[in-house]
């Protein structure tokens, strides 16, 4: 795993883990103070002051032993960081750790230990405090019990954040800090003096990160240019606050060869610029591509998508919306397709699946089509593509990242080999295909059929979404389960399997001149639920 | 269509899964023979709709397999 998706994961895995705890902590105090008051509808003030007592316990044990194991798991950040730093080109000896490194780790630790112990003091009086003044109101059990827990764990609305903010800021900073300290004394030590700004950029990116990603500087660059101001700065020094509060962004050091034979500086990537086909493209008219240049231009075309501000931001971490499972923040912005997969199951065997040069063209023309749809339907457009295929899986959607199984989405698949159906409305139901892409004769159709389906997810997930809480729960999804499965027809089996499907086999028809096989019921809410709504 | 792979089917057909459907259909996409399973595949991707939902519910993913984390 790179460095940097190490650091990640770590910083997501930190603060959940943290989050955990303080929901512990919350339902410990909780408890404590039921059993204190032995149904009694106030605390006395005897009970109060007793309590701080149980409290400091209740955080040793569940906050501050997380703090610990997390501060431990900083190792973990020196072995990531030594095999990075092994591959470049220093000095063997630069390349282990010396008895020196590990007191200078121990305390690094340290020094993160203490943010969290800070907290920890900071909320044990104000928790303790809380309890007091409660008691001498005599405010009822249930209140006091809200107060806490907007002290806490924030799940109750109150004045002010509560301690599981600040704690899993802490959590996500701290990794972040051990990591750019490390970096810097480690670099110094081998008599690095260059560094690259690195990571990936999301949606709330901020502006001086974007400027100064992927660029190569100096030790004394690098001072200088973070003396300027920007949004969300965090002051401190530049290796360990990096763009501000939150930042993903971290520091590679670099190797002055390295540097001068793979880094040239102040060279913009050359996005290539690929010739639009226009209209119903056929698989033999395409003009393939290389892997290359598909990358290059999605990339590009996909940093630019996550940075439509219509993607909703989880307003806890501040980050860019995420539900998603097997989704991560990284996908975001990036095409994560590999020109051939070797895969070997159990079910299968060994088996080899390659792209060629004109399904790259495919991929590409069609994701043009889809930034067209979304353009038409005044919704963002996808952010990514990623492979799937663990789990078998067609192909995917969720969270603005379409994931495609190479097995089945290439022009030489096997589903392509498949007849193609002249089912209509009025023939036997079960003699319908499974999905409708079988109703297309061109294996380009077929590749546009799913792609335009999965598109329909992205619709129903994202449109009239305005905020996390619509995010988790979307207007239209919410709309289309309220029209019953008897009224629903579709002209493939998977349109019977639920409201959505119903609703993405009908979309992908409905774009692809079929309308012939589209649901009158379908055309129906689409008109009343997007269109007329849209004014389109 | 085998008897796992219209299980499979109708289990798919409930707008709102449980943690027994989601495993249920797990296990039958490995029962289910080989030549239907490019439409499990379909199944699946509808599975994998329903998943942050079934998470919401449960409050926790520890139920997901490996492959869907």
């Amino acid at each position: 795993m790179a460095r940097q998706e190490f650091l990640e994961r770590l910083q997501d895995s930190h603060e959940i883990q943290i989050k955990k705890t303080l929901e512990d902590l919350e339902a410990r105090i909780v408890s404590q103070i039921s059993t204190l008051t032995e149904g009694a509808d106030a605390v006395s003030t005897q009970i109060a002051i007793d309590l701080r007592t149980d409290l400091k316990r209740f955080i040793d044990e569940t906050y501050r032993t997380t703090a610990d194991t997390l501060v431990r798991d900083y190792d973990q950040i020196v072995k990531e960081f030594m095999e990075e730093f092994g591959g470049l080109d220093i000095p063997e000896k630069f390349k282990s750790l010396t008895k020196v490194d590990l007191l200078t780790i121990n305390q690094l630790k340290f020094q993160q230990f203490a943010g969290f112990e800070d907290l920890a003091s900071r909320y044990l009086n104000e928790i303790s405090s809380q309890v007091y003044q409660n008691a001498i109101a005599g405010k009822p059990f249930n209140d006091m019990v809200k107060d806490l827990r907007g002290l806490i764990t924030g799940e109750v609305d109150r004045r002010g954040r509560p301690m599981s903010t600040y704690a899993s800021q802490i959590a996500h900073d701290s990794v972040m800090q051990f990591d750019g300290q490390f970096t810097v004394y480690k670099s110094k030590e081998a008599g690095l003096n260059k560094f690259k700004y690195t990571g990936t950029l999301v949606g709330d990116s901020r502006p001086h990160c974007v400027t100064h990603l992927n660029k190569v500087y100096t030790e004394e660059q690098i001072r200088s240019i973070w003396q300027s101001s920007w949004a969300g700065k965090s002051e401190g020094d530049p290796f360990t606050v990096r763009g501000g509060y939150r930042c993903r962004h971290t520091w590679l050091p670099v190797a002055d060869e390295f540097f001068d034979a793979e880094e040239p500086q102040d060279t913009p990537i050359q996005v290539p610029t690929i010739p639009r086909q226009t209209g119903r493209i056929k698989a033999n008219q395409l003009q393939g591509i290389g892997y290359t240049t598909l990358i290059a231009k999605l990339d590009d075309t996909f940093t630019k998508n996550a940075n439509d501000k219509r993607y909703v931001i989880n307003p806890i971490t501040k980050e860019p919306a995420r539900i998603f499972k097997g989704s991560k923040i990284d996908d975001y912005g990036k095409t994560k397709i590999t020109k051939i997969e070797n895969r070997n199951s159990r079910r299968y065997g060994k088996e080899t699946f390659e792209y060629s040069n004109e399904d790259y063209a495919a991929i590409n023309l069609v994701v043009e089509e889809l930034n067209d749809l979304a353009k038409k339907y005044n919704i963002q457009s996808i952010r990514g593509i990623k492979k799937v295929g663990g789990d078998r899986v067609v192909a995917n959607m969720g969270d603005g990242v379409l994931g495609l199984n190479i097995k089945h989405i290439r022009l030489k698949s096997e589903r392509n080999t498949r007849t193609t159906s002249k089912w209509k409305f009025g023939d036997d139901k079960s003699k319908r295909p499974f999905t409708v892409e079988q109703y297309f004769d061109d294996p380009l159709d077929r590749t546009r059929a799913t792609l335009y389906h999965e598109f329909g997810h992205h619709l129903h997930q994202q449109m009239f979404v305005k905020n996390f809480k619509e995010y988790r729960n979307p207007k239209l999804e919410k709309d289309l389960i309220r029209i019953p499965y008897f009224k629903r027809k579709g002209a493939s089996l998977y349109s019977d399997v639920n409201s959505k499907e119903w609703f993405c086999e009908n979309f992908a028809l409905f774009h692809m001149d079929k309308k012939d096989l589209v649901d009158p019921e379908w055309i129906k809410f689409f008109k009343e639920n997007i269109e007329n709504v849209k004014g389109i | 269509m085998s008897k796992e792979f219209k299980e499979a089917f109708k289990l798919s057909q409930n707008e709102e899964l449980t943690v027994k459907d989601y495993l249920r259909i797990k296990e039958l996409s490995r029962l289910i023979p080989l030549s239907e399973d490019y439409e499990m595949g379909w199944l699946l991707e509808s599975l994998y709709l329903k998943i942050p939902k079934l998470v919401d519910k449960e409050g926790n993913d520890n139920f997901l397999e490996e492959e869907d984390k």
